[in-house]
């Protein structure tokens, strides 16, 4: 069903939130214009089907956008809608929060296209003849084009430069979530690919390296030059380029503006950088105490990364080693109640520390005990085995599957233990290592050899 | 002349492990000169002969915005050193991952009982502080023991800790360390 457009764009624009977020999604994913199909249906049936807007839900169908050109193609294979130019461009122009900074690539396509308008103009046959008046024609828009671009270009990115601010006025309140190294980045990009271009564009005096390359500035210059016998057409020209050149003092202030919090952020970010290396360069330390054994597993004093520091060094509690001189028999003082009162608070009550970190082994229950001997009581043994413990191990595995846990093997050989006489198994001096997921287990090998029937 | 009653709160903050910062918080939150520290700096030189004839190293007269004493001729880590190294490294972390470290120094900021709780509940910590041997749980308990008791951090009335001048130094020792290593 074909629809009268200036219809269906009132009809979109009253559902403008549903189609801000597919600009989003375009903002968010390299602005390619396409958008993944479900992404549309869903929104349309949760904002236009479920309303009494009988033209909303009609109109603003899948099929229905596409028949009518909004939804530019609709490509059923990959499952994505690809959405009109304009009307990503008139969303943009909406919502200043939604548009889009002209970076240095979108800067250096303007150039390239003014010079080559300019090498043409240079190039025909002079004032006057029908492809003058072409490529003239094409110039006047590209310069009208340009002045809107930049025009909205310097109030993006005040926009831009609020949103700094915004997020830089977090690090005064102590209570909410700031991130030095994030509004860091962002920064950064916002100079570099954004404001810094801008400048370079819009600036009068500026130059480029490269043969026979001319700024915008400068090919406006040549083109106002070239009509220096045609006063009126140069005048005209030249009030357009002072419009755009004009918003060099406002991309200029936006810089300024920028540059401030640039300073503050640099040095939190610096200090956020500092103490993650301190922090990660503890962590190594702590790392290399997570073998699971029972000795050297804390982090010591004779550490370098400890001794390091300067600030401060052997502090103690010295008066622990005048004990004897501070429980005189003297008349009782304030003293007597300070000394008790610092001696209470500094009293360290050693609580029993349940530390549940991945390092300790889980607890084998009473139950799973019950199961395992009863398991080495039925089990047939093989008479010859070379390695008991992996042999219990291969064994408790396939009775247990994947409930099957290293202590289980523990359980298995307490059992097995138990009910072999010890004159049947060997304890070999070589040493061997089982690993069950983030557990493992060192022990010496012990063979089984059973001449005649077992009596396990 | 030295004063009777604040050379004995001295000796008594000291021989406790204590360090003596040039700042305290007052009653409204704000820092003011701690008047122990004035006290030391009026009569410098007598309380310096006085803990090196008892055989302690004085360490502060040489400028720095704090005093403390250790025994003469053990320039090593201590077990609360160690305490201390390690809780204050778990501050910073926790703060500069989130907020900026001025909420460790400006007197707005501080860190509040969330934000001990927070750290109470974070397991590397809880790893950390176990490796460490701080030896009490929760860690906001080895903070207040370690760090506040210390005068490592200074609790405002309203209960928010902030570093004091030596937390302050041991921050900025941090930072010149690191600012230029690759770890």
């Amino acid at each position: 069903m074909k629809i009268q457009k200036a219809s269906l764009l009132i009809k979109i624009l009253e559902y403008k939130d549903v189609f801000f977020t597919l600009l989003d999604y375009v903002n968010d994913n390299d602005n390619s214009n396409d958008v993944p199909e479900i992404i549309y249906l869903q929104l349309y049936n949760k904002y236009i089907a479920k309303n009494d807007d009988t033209e909303a839900s009609q109109w603003l169908t899948l099929e229905s956008l596409t028949e009518n050109d909004i939804f530019v193609h609709n490509d059923k294979n990959a499952g994505t809608i690809t959405l009109q130019a304009f009307l990503i461009e008139t969303l943009r122009f909406i919502d200043i929060e939604r548009a889009k900074e002209l970076s240095s690539t979108d800067f250096e396509k303007i150039r390239e296209q003014f010079q080559s308008i300019w090498e043409s103009v240079n190039s025909c046959s002079g004032i006057g003849s029908e492809h003058y008046h072409e490529l003239m024609s094409n110039f006047n828009e590209l310069l009208t084009i340009t002045l809107s671009k930049v025009k909205r270009n310097v109030e993006v990115l005040t926009v831009q430069a609020d949103d700094i601010a915004t997020k830089f006025d977090l690090r005064h309140d102590h209570n909410t979530s700031y991130n030095a190294s994030d509004l860091y980045q962002k920064l950064s990009s916002l100079f570099e690919s954004y404001v810094y271009p801008s400048l370079e564009f819009t600036n009068p005096k500026m130059e480029l390296s490269g043969f026979g390359k001319l700024t915008f500035v400068q090919v406006i210059d040549e083109i106002i030059q070239y009509h220096s016998k045609s006063p009126k057409i140069a005048s005209q020209i030249g009030y357009k380029k002072t419009a755009v050149t004009s918003f060099y003092k406002d991309i200029k202030r936006v810089l300024e503006k920028l540059e401030r919090y640039y300073r503050f952020v640099e040095i939190d970010r610096a200090n956020y950088l500092s103490i993650e290396k301190a922090f990660n360069h503890l962590g190594q330390e702590v790392e290399r105490l997570r073998h699971g054994k029972q000795r050297n597993k804390y982090l010591t004093n004779d550490l370098e990364i400890l001794n390091q520091y300067q600030t401060f060094k052997n502090l103690a509690f010295h008066k622990s080693k005048f004990t004897k001189k501070l429980t005189w028999k003297a008349p009782l003082s304030t003293i007597h109640f300070k000394q008790w009162f610092e001696d209470l608070k500094d009293t360290e009550i050693v609580e029993e520390v349940v530390h549940d970190s991945v390092l300790n082994a889980p607890c084998i229950s009473l139950q799973r005990e019950k199961e395992i001997i009863e398991w080495c009581m039925a089990h047939n043994w093989n008479r010859n085995v070379d390695d008991i413990h992996q042999y219990i191990q291969t064994e408790l595995k396939k009775t247990f599957s994947s409930q099957y846990i290293l202590t289980d093997l523990l359980a298995g050989l307490e059992s097995f233990f138990a009910v072999v006489d010890s004159k049947l198994y060997k304890r070999s001096p070589k040493k061997e290592k089982i690993t069950e997921g983030k557990y493992y287990m060192d022990y010496l090998i012990i063979s089984l050899t059973v001449g005649e029937p077992s009596n396990v | 002349m030295f004063d009777k009653r604040k050379s004995t709160e001295i000796y008594h903050q000291l021989m406790n492990g204590k360090v003596i910062n040039k700042h305290k918080i007052i009653n409204d939150g704000t820092k003011a000169i701690n008047p122990l520290y004035d006290e030391i700096i009026e009569s410098l030189d007598d309380y310096s002969k006085q803990y090196i004839m008892a055989g302690y190293e004085f360490v502060g007269s040489e400028g720095l915005p704090y005093f403390y004493i250790r025994e003469a001729g053990k320039d090593y880590i201590s077990d609360l050193d160690r305490k201390v190294y390690i809780l204050l490294l778990i501050i910073f972390r926790y703060v500069s991952q989130r907020y900026s470290m001025d909420k460790l120094t400006h007197e707005a900021g501080g860190l509040s009982a969330f934000d001990l709780e927070e750290i109470d509940n974070d397991e590397s910590f809880k790893e950390l502080v176990h490796k460490a041997q701080i030896g009490v749980i929760p860690i906001s308990k080895g903070i207040e023991i370690n760090l506040v008791n210390k005068n490592f951090m200074l609790a405002k009335p309203t209960g928010e800790l902030l570093l004091s001048d030596v937390g302050q130094a041991f921050l900025e020792e941090v930072k010149s360390i690191y600012s230029n290593i690759e770890i």
